[in-house]
C-alpha cells in the first residue's frame, strides 16, 4: 500500500508541476515529437503506405515523389514505409533498454549510497570499470558473446547505460541518506530494503524520470549505431541504422535512402532531449535564477 | 568584571541626529497575481552611535526591512510607500551607482551565515583589503596593512597569519569576526546586522557580542541589529522594536520594554522564554497559541488579535493606532494595563516528579573514535553516566563536544569503539543487532523539523508505520490510534492526510514527537528538539514534552545548548566538553557554586533576558582544540581561565563527588571551587 502511494506522490509532483504552469516550449515540442514517434511506432503496420518488404522493380532508386514520398532504395522498397517500421524497432529497443538501465541503476545506486563506506567504495570502483569501456566496443563485446538479436541488443544497451544511471541515482541518494528521516527510519527499526525502496526512492523519482528521458535519447543513438555496424536486429527487420549502412555505397547517387533514416534519428533524439529538458524544468527546478523572495 | 548584562541605556539620554530614518514604509512582495504586504507602515529612527534592535520571529519581515534599507530587496519585492532616509538623503531616490558608493562605505552589513558569506577561494586578508581598495583607492600594500590592523582590532589571533588563511581554515566564530572586520573597516555610519550570532555557540556568541559592543564604542557606529533572540537584544541594544507579521507593535528603550512590556505580543514573547533563574519552583511556560496570519488576506482588525489573550471586541473591529505610552515608548495596542493571572497561581513543578531508582540506561567508559588520516578523532572520550527510569537527563555542551555522537550511540545509529551501553541490563550495540523489543523501547526526536519527516509521506503514513512495524495495535485500530497520538501532541485528525510541506515547523516537530511515542517507548532521546523553532513555538513544544513525560513516565535524554531550557525541565544535567564529562548534577546545583570552570563559562555566556539579574563575566579564549592530538590531561586546560598548572596538562582529573549525585571533574579542590561568587546576582524584585 505504501509503495502505491509513494508512486502516486512522485506522480503527484508531476501533476502539480503541470498545474503550476511550468510548461516550457521545450516540453511541448519535445512531447509532441515523442508522442508522434510513439504513435507511429505503435500503429506502424497500419500507416505504412506500402509493404516495407515489397520490392517495386519498376521503381528502383526512385526520387521522392507522389506514390513514394521518400523515394525507393536500390531494391525498389518504399523508404517511408521502412522508416515507419524502423521507428517501431528503434523505440522498442531503446525504451526497454533504458528501462533495464534504470532498473539496474536504481538498485545499485541506491544500495551503494545507503550502505556507504566500503560497500559503496567497491561498488563504485566496479562501476568505474564498466564506465571506462567505450560504449560501442562494450556493446560489440556483449553481443559478440550473446549473439545478435533484438533482446541481446536490449541487454547490451541496458548494461552499458546502467553504470551511468547508478552514478546519478547514487549522487541523489547521498543527498538524502544522511537526512534525519532516514535516521528516524533506522531508529524505528526498518530494514535496509524498506528504507531504500520506501523512504529514499520516492524522493529520487523526479531525478530518475529526468535521467530516464535523457538516457532514452542516448539509447536511440546507440540502437542506431548498433544497427549500422550490423549488430542490431538481423535483416529483413527494418532498422534505421542498418538502412543507412546498406545504402551508404550509393549515397552520392541517391542520397535519400541514407538521409531519411538519419533525419528520423535526429528528430527522435532532439524530441526526446527537449522533452527531458522540459521535465527537468518541472521536476528539478531549483527556483528562478533571479533572487526572489519565497512567499 | 560585572555588569555586562545590566541594562545598557538610560532613557534620559537624548539620541543624536537620526542616521537612519524609516518612515511609514510599506513593502510588498508579488507572487504571480497575489499581493503580499510583507511590511506595513514601519517607522523607526536610529540615532548616531545607537544600537537599535529589531526583534521578530521567522516570517515577521525583519530581514525584509534590512534589505529594504540596503535597497537590495528581492526582485519580486517593492517598496510601495514611505521613505527611507540615510543621514537626510532619501535612499529610494538614489541611482544604483550612487547606492554602490554608499553600500559598504557608509552602510555596511554583517550577514547571518559566515561560511557562505566569505568567498572560500580568497584569503581572508584579501577579502578585507578588497573593500578598502574599492572605497579608499588604497594601494595593495596599504590596504593589506590596514586589513591586518582591522583583523587585530576584532581580536583574531596572530592577525598577520590569519590574514593569509582561507575561510575554511578558521572557526565559525573567527569567520564572523572577519565579517565584522569587513563591516567596520570603512568606518561606516550605519551597520546592519542580520542575526550575526545565530549560528554560533553561546560561548562564542558572548565574545562576538562583546566585540560588537567594543567596536560600536570605538567607531561610534549606529547599529541596526536584527534578531529573534530577546536576550541578545537586551545585552547589546539601546532601543528595541518588536515586529509581528510585518507590523512594528512596540518600540522603546530596552530597559523599559524588558521591565514593563506593554504590547500583549511582547509580553507573550517574554513569557515564552524559560527564566534564567527563579527562586521558586518552575513555572509552566506560556506559549502563544496560533500562527502568524496569512498576509495575503489582511483584515481590518488588529493583526495580533487572533492570538491575543486580552482581545476585546474593539480589537476585532479596527486595528489600534500607535499610542505614545511614555517617553519614547510606543505600543500598537488600545490597552496598556492587562489583568493577568497572578503569576504564582500557575506555578507547577514540571520536572519529572519521581524518577525511580532503577537504572534504565548505563553508559560505561564509552569511547567513539573516527579514524582519520592524521589519527583517531575522539568524538566521545571515556564517558560514563546512567539514566534512571522515568528521568529527564539533560546533556549540554558546545557544538562538536560529542553530545550528538553519544546520543547516536545510544539509539544505535553509530557503533561505538570501546566501553559498553546497557539498556535494561542488556548490552546493546548497533540498531540492526538489537532485539525488536529493544528497538521499540528506544526512540529519538530529531533536531531539524524540516528533515525529520519524509516529504513524500503523509502524516498518517508516518505515524501508522511504527504502529504496524511493532504491531502495537491491531490493523483496524491503527488509524484511531494515530488520531489519538496526534491529539496527544495537540494536533487534530485533519493533519492525517497532510504532507510535511503543508504544515509548519512546530507542527512537524509535534508529528516527530508523536511518531516517537507511537511505539510506547521507555526512553526517548531528544536531540535539540526545539532549537530550530521560533521562541513562541518552542514554549508550546517544551510544555508538550513535559506533559507527555508526566503522563507516560518515560525517560528522556534531552540534548541542548541552552542551559535555561535544560534547567527548566531536567532532573539531572551533564555538562560535556570534548567528549568528556565535566560535571553532572541536579540543575540547581549547577547554577550554584561549586562550579566546574567550564560550567561557569557556559553560565556566564547565557544571554539573560531578565533585567534584574546581574551576571559575572567569564569569557573563553580560543577555540576547542583538535580532538585528534593526544590529550593526557584535562580536555579543558587549553581554554580554562582557572588552570592551576602542569597537573591540568599532564593528568586527567577524576570525578569528585561534591554532594551525593553531584560530580565535578576538576583538579581544583572543591573548597576553592565553592569559594567563588554565584554566577547570578539579583537586583530589583522580579517584575514580569
Amino acid at each position: 500500500m505504501a509503495n502505491n502511494s509513494s508512486n502516486q506522490s512522485g506522480f503527484r509532483k508531476i501533476i502539480t508541476g503541470f498545474l503550476k504552469k511550468n510548461i516550457t516550449t521545450n516540453l511541448i515540442i519535445g512531447g509532441v515529437l515523442l508522442l508522434g514517434f510513439v504513435f507511429v511506432g505503435i500503429f506502424a503496420p497500419y500507416i505504412t503506405p506500402h509493404d516495407a518488404e515489397e520490392m517495386h522493380y519498376e521503381n528502383l532508386k526512385e526520387m521522392p515523389s507522389g506514390p513514394f514520398l521518400l523515394g525507393t532504395d536500390r531494391f525498389g522498397r518504399d523508404i517511408l514505409s521502412r522508416v515507419i517500421l524502423g521507428t517501431r524497432t528503434t523505440l522498442l529497443v531503446a525504451s526497454t533498454s533504458t528501462l533495464l538501465a534504470l532498473l539496474l541503476g536504481i538498485m545499485f545506486g541506491a544500495t551503494s549510497a545507503f550502505f556507504g563506506g566500503r560497500v559503496d567504495n567497491i561498488m563504485m570502483r566496479i562501476n568505474d570499470i564498466f564506465m571506462s569501456f567505450p560504449t560501442l566496443i562494450f556493446a560489440m563485446l556483449v553481443i559478440g558473446v550473446l549473439g545478435p538479436s533484438m533482446i541481446n541488443g536490449v541487454i547490451a544497451i541496458g548494461i552499458i547505460y546502467a553504470p551511468r544511471v547508478t552514478r546519478v541515482v547514487r549522487a541523489q541518494a547521498l543527498n538524502i541518506v544522511n537526512l534525519e528521516y532516514i535516521d528516524a527510519a533506522k531508529v524505528g527499526g526498518e530494514s535496509p530494503f524498506y528504507i531504500i525502496f520506501r523512504e529514499m526512492l520516492p524522493n529520487i523519482w523526479p531525478t530518475i524520470i529526468v535521467e530516464g528521458s535523457i538516457r532514452l535519447g542516448y539509447a536511440i543513438l546507440l540502437t542506431a549505431s548498433l544497427g549500422y555496424i550490423g549488430l542490431g536486429p538481423p535483416p529483413p527487420t527494418p532498422d534505421w541504422g542498418l538502412m543507412a549502412y546498406s545504402e551508404r555505397g550509393y549515397m552520392f547517387e541517391t542520397p535519400w535512402p541514407v538521409f531519411a533514416p538519419c533525419i528520423a534519428i535526429v528528430i527522435a533524439v532532439i524530441g526526446v532531449n527537449l522533452f527531458g529538458e522540459g521535465l527537468k524544468d518541472i521536476l528539478l527546478a531549483k527556483g528562478s535564477r533571479r533572487k526572489e523572495a519565497k512567499i | 568584571m560585572t555588569g555586562n548584562n545590566s541594562v545598557s541605556s538610560n532613557p534620559d539620554v537624548s539620541r543624536g541626529p537620526a542616521v537612519l530614518s524609516v518612515r511609514d514604509v510599506d513593502i510588498t512582495y508579488y507572487s504571480g497575481k497575489v499581493k503580499f504586504p510583507a511590511i506595513r507602515k514601519a517607522s523607526f529612527e536610529i540615532g548616531a552611535g545607537e544600537a537599535f534592535g529589531l526583534v521578530g520571529e521567522s516570517g515577521s519581515g525583519k530581514s525584509t526591512v534590512a534589505y529594504a534599507v540596503m535597497q537590495y530587496l528581492a526582485s519580486n519585492g517593492e517598496i510601495a510607500g514611505g521613505e527611507i532616509a540615510f543621514s537626510g538623503t532619501n535612499l529610494m531616490k538614489l541611482s544604483s551607482t550612487e547606492l554602490l558608493g554608499l553600500r559598504g562605505l557608509k552602510i555596511s552589513m554583517v550577514p547571518q551565515d559566515p561560511l557562505t558569506s566569505l568567498n572560500p577561494s580568497h584569503r581572508v586578508g584579501d577579502q578585507v583589503s578588497e573593500i578598502l581598495k574599492i572605497h579608499f583607492k588604497l594601494s595593495s600594500g596599504e590596504a593589506h596593512k590596514k586589513a591586518v590592523e582591522m583583523l587585530g582590532q576584532v581580536h583574531l589571533p596572530a592577525p598577520e597569519l590569519t590574514a593569509l588563511k582561507y575561510p575554511h581554515q578558521i572557526s565559525g566564530g573567527q569567520q564572523q569576526r572577519v565579517l565584522i572586520a569587513m563591516a567596520f573597516c570603512t568606518n561606516p555610519e550605519l551597520l546592519i546586522m542580520d542575526e550575526p550570532t545565530t549560528g554560533l555557540d553561546v560561548t562564542t556568541q558572548a565574545r562576538i557580542l562583546d566585540l560588537i559592543r567594543e567596536m560600536k564604542k570605538n567607531h561610534k557606529t549606529a547599529i541596526f541589529y536584527i534578531t529573534h533572540d530577546l536576550g541578545v537584544v537586551k545585552n547589546l541594544c539601546d532601543r528595541v522594536a518588536i515586529i509581528y507579521a510585518g507590523e512594528i507593535v512596540e518600540e522603546g528603550n530596552v530597559a523599559s520594554i524588558f521591565l514593563s512590556p506593554a504590547h500583549p505580543y511582547t509580553r507573550g514573547l517574554l513569557n515564552c522564554i524559560p527564566k534564567t533563574y527563579t527562586h521558586k519552583t518552575e513555572k509552566r511556560l506560556d506559549a502563544i497559541e496560533g500562527f502568524i496570519p496569512n498576509l495575503a488576506e489582511l483584515k481590518p482588525s488588529c493583526i495580533f488579535s487572533p492570538r491575543c489573550k486580552f482581545v476585546q471586541e474593539q480589537c476585532r473591529r479596527q486595528a489600534p493606532p500607535f499610542i505614545e505610552i511614555g517617553p519614547e515608548r510606543r505600543s500598537k495596542c488600545y490597552f496598556t494595563e492587562f489583568k493577568e493571572q497572578v503569576v504564582d497561581d500557575n506555578f507547577e513543578d514540571l520536572r519529572a516528579s519521581s524518577p525511580s531508582k532503577r537504572i534504565l540506561v548505563m553508559v560505561d567508559h564509552l569511547k567513539k573514535v573516527y579514524p582519520t588520516k592524521r589519527g583517531d578523532l575522539r568524538a566521545v572520550d571515556d564517558t560514563s553516566f546512567e539514566c534512571k527510569k522515568g528521568e529527564i537527563l539533560g546533556m549540554v555542551g558546545e557544538s562538536g563536544c560529542g553530545k550528538t555522537t553519544m546520543a547516536r550511540c545510544i539509539v544505535g545509529l553509530e557503533d561505538y569503539s570501546a566501553g559498553t551501553i546497557t539498556f535494561d541490563d542488556q548490552d546493546i550495540g548497533m540498531v540492526r543487532k538489537r532485539s525488536k523489543e529493544t528497538r521499540r523501547k528506544i526512540q529519538m526526536v530529531f533536531q531539524n523539523p524540516e528533515a525529520t519527516l519524509n516529504p513524500q509521506k503523509t502524516v498518517e503514513e508516518i505515524i501508522t508505520r511504527p504502529l504496524a512495524l511493532y504491531n502495537v495495535v491491531p490493523k483496524a485500530k491503527r488509524r484511531q490510534r494515530a488520531i489519538e497520538l496526534l491529539e496527544s501532541v495537540n494536533l487534530t485528525e485533519l493533519y492525517l492526510s497532510r504532507y510535511p510541506h503543508e504544515i509548519s515547523g512546530g507542527e512537524k516537530q509535534r508529528v516527530g514527537i508523536a511518531r516517537a511515542f507511537a511505539t510506547e517507548p521507555e526512553l526517548i532521546i531528544l536531540d535539540e528538539p526545539i532549537s530550530s523553532l521560533d521562541v513562541s513555538v518552542q514554549a508550546g513544544v517544551l510544555n508538550l514534552l513535559f506533559d507527555l513525560q508526566k503522563k507516560h513516565h518515560i525517560a528522556y535524554i534531552f540534548i541542548g545548548h541552552n542551559l535555561s531550557v535544560i534547567r527548566h525541565l531536567c532532573n539531572r544535567v551533564m555538562i560535556v566538553y570534548m567528549g568528556r564529562l565535566c560535571e553532572i548534577g541536579g540543575p540547581d546545583e549547577l547554577f550554584e557554586p561549586p562550579y566546574h570552570p567550564y560550567t561557569e563559562a557556559l553560565l556566564s555566556a547565557i544571554p539573560v533576558v531578565e533585567p534584574d539579574i546581574d551576571q559575572r563575566e567569564i569569557r573563553l579564549e580560543g577555540a576547542m582544540p583538535n580532538a585528534i592530538d593526544p590529550m593526557p590531561g584535562c580536555a579543558f586546560h587549553t581554554r580554562c581561565p582557572r588552570k592551576i598548572g602542569d597537573i591540568c596538562v599532564q593528568s586527567a582529573p577524576a570525578e569528585v563527588e561534591v554532594k551525593p549525585g553531584h560530580k565535578i571533574a576538576c583538579h581544583i579542590p572543591v573548597e576553592e571551587l565553592s569559594a567563588v561568587d554565584p554566577m547570578f546576582k539579583f537586583g530589583v524584585k522580579y517584575v514580569f
